[in-house]
């Protein structure tokens, strides 16, 4: 039975009164729609129409809606009964820009729909893995979970979308204030104000970033002139096309997408269980079905594949609520929304340094956790080296990629993200540096 | 509690003074005309050519002497304003002083691009304000060799109504759409006062201004076949774009001349490796399609969109 930690004001199974339930679940509905800028930039690249961007971010809302309703339910083996909202996932932009490259919307969502019935048939067998995630595994998975948001966090803060761009000035500015609001309040404030510090963080840096010129007139006539109320659907549903060459990378994107899936999980456990040990692979994998329902969702429907979010995981233990209610709110304001496109508007027109602020704020939260979960069983010989290795290469792979620019064909795809390549090594390493132990305990 | 008020009073504070210093930074007007260019670098630099002009149309000549003060927003490390008139007369260049007062009208760079009298070409369009692009080789101190330069050039009338053409330039500026477009829209608006068949004799036989960094123009008949492939200039067999872009089962080209039989110009993405690196990458392709000589022509150009930063 999990112990509710003293720092939660609402638990997981609590309660919250209607009207602090509708500004929780509004604080992680802004959150979520940080990443809405992918569709909206996705259709831009490859040339599509404004009636497209729309129906693409209003169906990409819908499906994660469902996939934050379908997380918190704990239904046969579906669902992982946690707030553990689902978003629009970075971690499929690159391979679903493409897809939609190369064969347009159709293709993109062929593919999708393959990475949502990958991850399900990789959840199914999550369970039987757990003598492979020892919780220094677990927290290093977290831990650069983690540090996969710092690019998108710091340039966002910083203003700077494509490498040789200076910094923007009002950008920073407004981002430091936006940071500043938010860990201020969790830092001096007391009692149930700490619920809302990314609400009024977000209120305030939407406000600095109107008043710097950071949200153009273009953009608010967009928002002017969207109807309040339209059907989101656009094109025939129907149209799904499918390629056996891109799968293999869907293949990659899916698997990696559901480790950080799994370490999103496992800091959901420990936020809601003081006295958390080890994770629950039946929870997790019931989860990971869960996040696998979201995608395929995402793909039947027309939006852009889907990923559950670090960031809220973060701001649940952050604000200090974590009642599966909030989730249910969340996802189902977000489904609403995606009926009225000048909301929409609201939501996707995210100033950058507020998205740059909320990022790095919730990063904080999940570097310590990450931090905690691999220390919480004491340090020994072989957990440095399991975790320190696996750490140094994750980083060799991001700061000097072109170091392995020469891996044969067959083994780049442990090398396309550092959260892989890392936990395969960290794996390895484990499972290497155990059988001493084994050894030991048989002789004995 | 007196502390925690006291805390709350200091972040007001701090929110009202920022919300006040940053709103005289709104210039929402021009950041509108700005959203056509995806990259801050490419903005940044029409930004300074704009209120450079603005600066022109206000002083007249005058505004030269800002324009020369050095570690200045106009001359810096990064960045120098030149001014030429409508003839190709240099008016003002604070790098190359000497320059002021001399015909510049038969300037050529490393490749023979007549580069002035491109600069001046966008002069000569009837709006006030007209503005372009030209892209040439020029010297950069921090390489040996002559490097691409882009530059923004804008027309000025002084008071007096004098014309200039404003510009500057930058060695790290990223190709954007709008390039690419204006490059393809000169050169359907050339071949249509040349013919179909003069224009293609002409950009075999001299050496066409339209190219620029990674991006050649190629133009094709109405069935995909290249007549003028800037990647085998001297090959006699004709390659054909249907043939070419077939990557993960997908016919591009077929999908590109499909568009084009209900519309005069498409934008279409594909994926292509890329000349230095060796590396598949996306790249964007401009088709117009030309009727010239009673016969389609379909004129072309590319470019590889940069990568987001945060992307790896």
């Amino acid at each position: 039975m999990a112990k509710k930690p003293a720092n939660l004001i609402y638990g997981l199974e609590d309660r919250p009164p209607l009207l602090t339930l509708f500004f929780l679940g509004l604080q992680h509905i802004f959150l979520m729609s940080s990443t809405l800028i992918l569709p909206v930039v996705l259709i831009s690249e490859i040339g599509g129409s404004f009636e497209q961007v729309c129906s693409v971010v209003a169906m990409t809302m819908i499906a994660c809606g469902i996939g934050t309703i379908v997380q918190a339910m704990r239904w046969g083996g579906i669902g992982s009964g946690y707030v553990c909202p689902n978003l629009c996932g970075p971690n499929f932009f690159i391979a679903s820009m493409d897809a939609a490259w190369l064969g347009g919307l159709p293709l993109m969502r062929g593919m999708t729909i393959a990475a949502g019935l990958v991850e399900a048939v990789f959840s199914r067998f999550v369970g039987k893995l757990k003598f492979l995630f020892p919780p220094e595994i677990t927290g290093l998975v977290v831990l650069m979970v983690a540090f996969s948001l710092i690019p998108l966090g710091a340039s966002k803060f910083l203003g700077i979308n494509y490498q040789g761009e200076p910094i923007q000035i009002n950008c920073l500015w407004v981002a430091s204030a936006t940071l500043l609001i938010m860990v201020g309040i969790n830092v001096w404030s007391k009692g149930k104000l700490r619920l809302y510090s990314v609400l009024a963080g977000m209120f305030c840096g939407y406000l600095l970033s109107y008043a710097a010129g950071l949200i153009t007139s273009t953009q608010l006539n967009h928002l002017m002139n969207a109807p309040l109320v339209a059907s989101p659907f656009f094109g025939s549903i129907l149209n799904v096309t499918f390629q056996w060459t891109l799968l293999p990378t869907f293949i990659i994107v899916s698997i990696t997408g559901a480790l950080k899936s799994f370490g999103n999980l496992i800091m959901c456990e420990k936020v809601n269980d003081e006295e958390w040990k080890e994770p629950d692979m039946q929870r997790i994998s019931n989860g990971l079905t869960a996040d696998a329902i979201c995608v395929t969702a995402s793909g039947l429907l027309g939006g852009m594949a889907s990923d559950t979010s670090a960031s809220n995981v973060a701001l649940s233990s952050a604000s200090g609520a974590t009642s599966r209610t909030i989730a249910f709110m969340a996802g189902g304001l977000f489904i609403f929304l995606g009926f009225f496109p000048k909301i929409t508007g609201i939501l996707t027109l995210m100033p950058m340094p507020v998205m740059g602020a909320i990022l790095i704020f919730v990063t904080c939260f999940m570097i310590m956790s990450g931090f905690q979960i691999i220390l919480s069983s004491g340090v020994n010989i072989k957990k440095t080296f399991v975790v320190g290795v696996a750490i140094i290469f994750a980083f060799s792979l991001d700061l000097l990629p072109s170091l392995y620019d020469g891996v044969p064909y067959l083994l780049r795809p442990l090398f396309d993200s550092s959260l892989t390549l890392s936990t395969v090594l960290a794996i390895t390493l484990n499972q290497i540096l155990s059988l001493h132990e084994e050894q030991t305990k048989n002789k004995n | 509690m007196r502390q925690n008020f006291l805390g709350w009073q200091k972040i007001s504070l701090l929110l009202l003074f920022l919300i006040y210093g940053l709103s005289s930074a709104a210039v929402a007007e021009l950041r509108d005309k700005l959203m056509q260019y995806t990259y801050a670098d490419t903005r940044q630099l029409v930004i300074l050519v704009e209120d450079a002009a603005t600066l022109i149309e206000q002083q007249g000549e005058a505004a030269f002497a800002a324009f020369g003060k050095k570690n200045s927003r106009w001359l810096n490390n990064k960045y120098y304003l030149f001014v030429y008139d409508i003839p190709g007369k240099c008016a003002f260049h604070p790098v190359e002083p000497s320059l002021i007062g001399q015909d510049m009208s038969n300037f050529r760079d490393i490749e023979n691009r007549p580069v002035i009298q491109m600069i001046t070409e966008v002069g000569k369009s009837p709006a006030p304000d007209s503005s372009g692009w030209v892209f040439y080789l020029w010297e950069d101190p921090a390489r040996l060799f002559p490097f691409w330069k882009s530059s923004y050039v804008r027309k000025a009338i002084t008071p007096q109504n004098k014309v200039y053409l404003v510009g500057s330039g930058s060695y790290n500026i990223k190709p954007e759409k709008k390039f690419v477009q204006q490059q393809v829209d000169k050169a359907a608006a050339e071949m249509r006062q040349l013919g179909g068949k003069a224009f293609i004799k002409k950009l075999k036989t001299q050496h066409d201004n339209f190219h620029f960094m990674n991006s050649y123009l190629a133009v094709m008949d109405a069935n995909g076949n290249f007549l003028v492939d800037p990647n085998f200039p001297s090959l006699n067999i004709k390659r054909n774009l249907l043939k070419m872009f077939k990557l993960h089962g997908v016919n591009i080209g077929d999908t590109a001349l499909k568009a084009l039989k209900t519309k005069d110009q498409v934008w279409v993405c594909y994926v292509w490796p890329n000349e230095e690196s060796g590396k598949l990458q996306r790249k964007l392709a401009y088709i117009k399609k030309v009727y010239s000589d009673n016969a389609i022509y379909y004129i072309t150009m590319g470019f590889y969109p940069a990568t987001p930063i945060w992307m790896k």
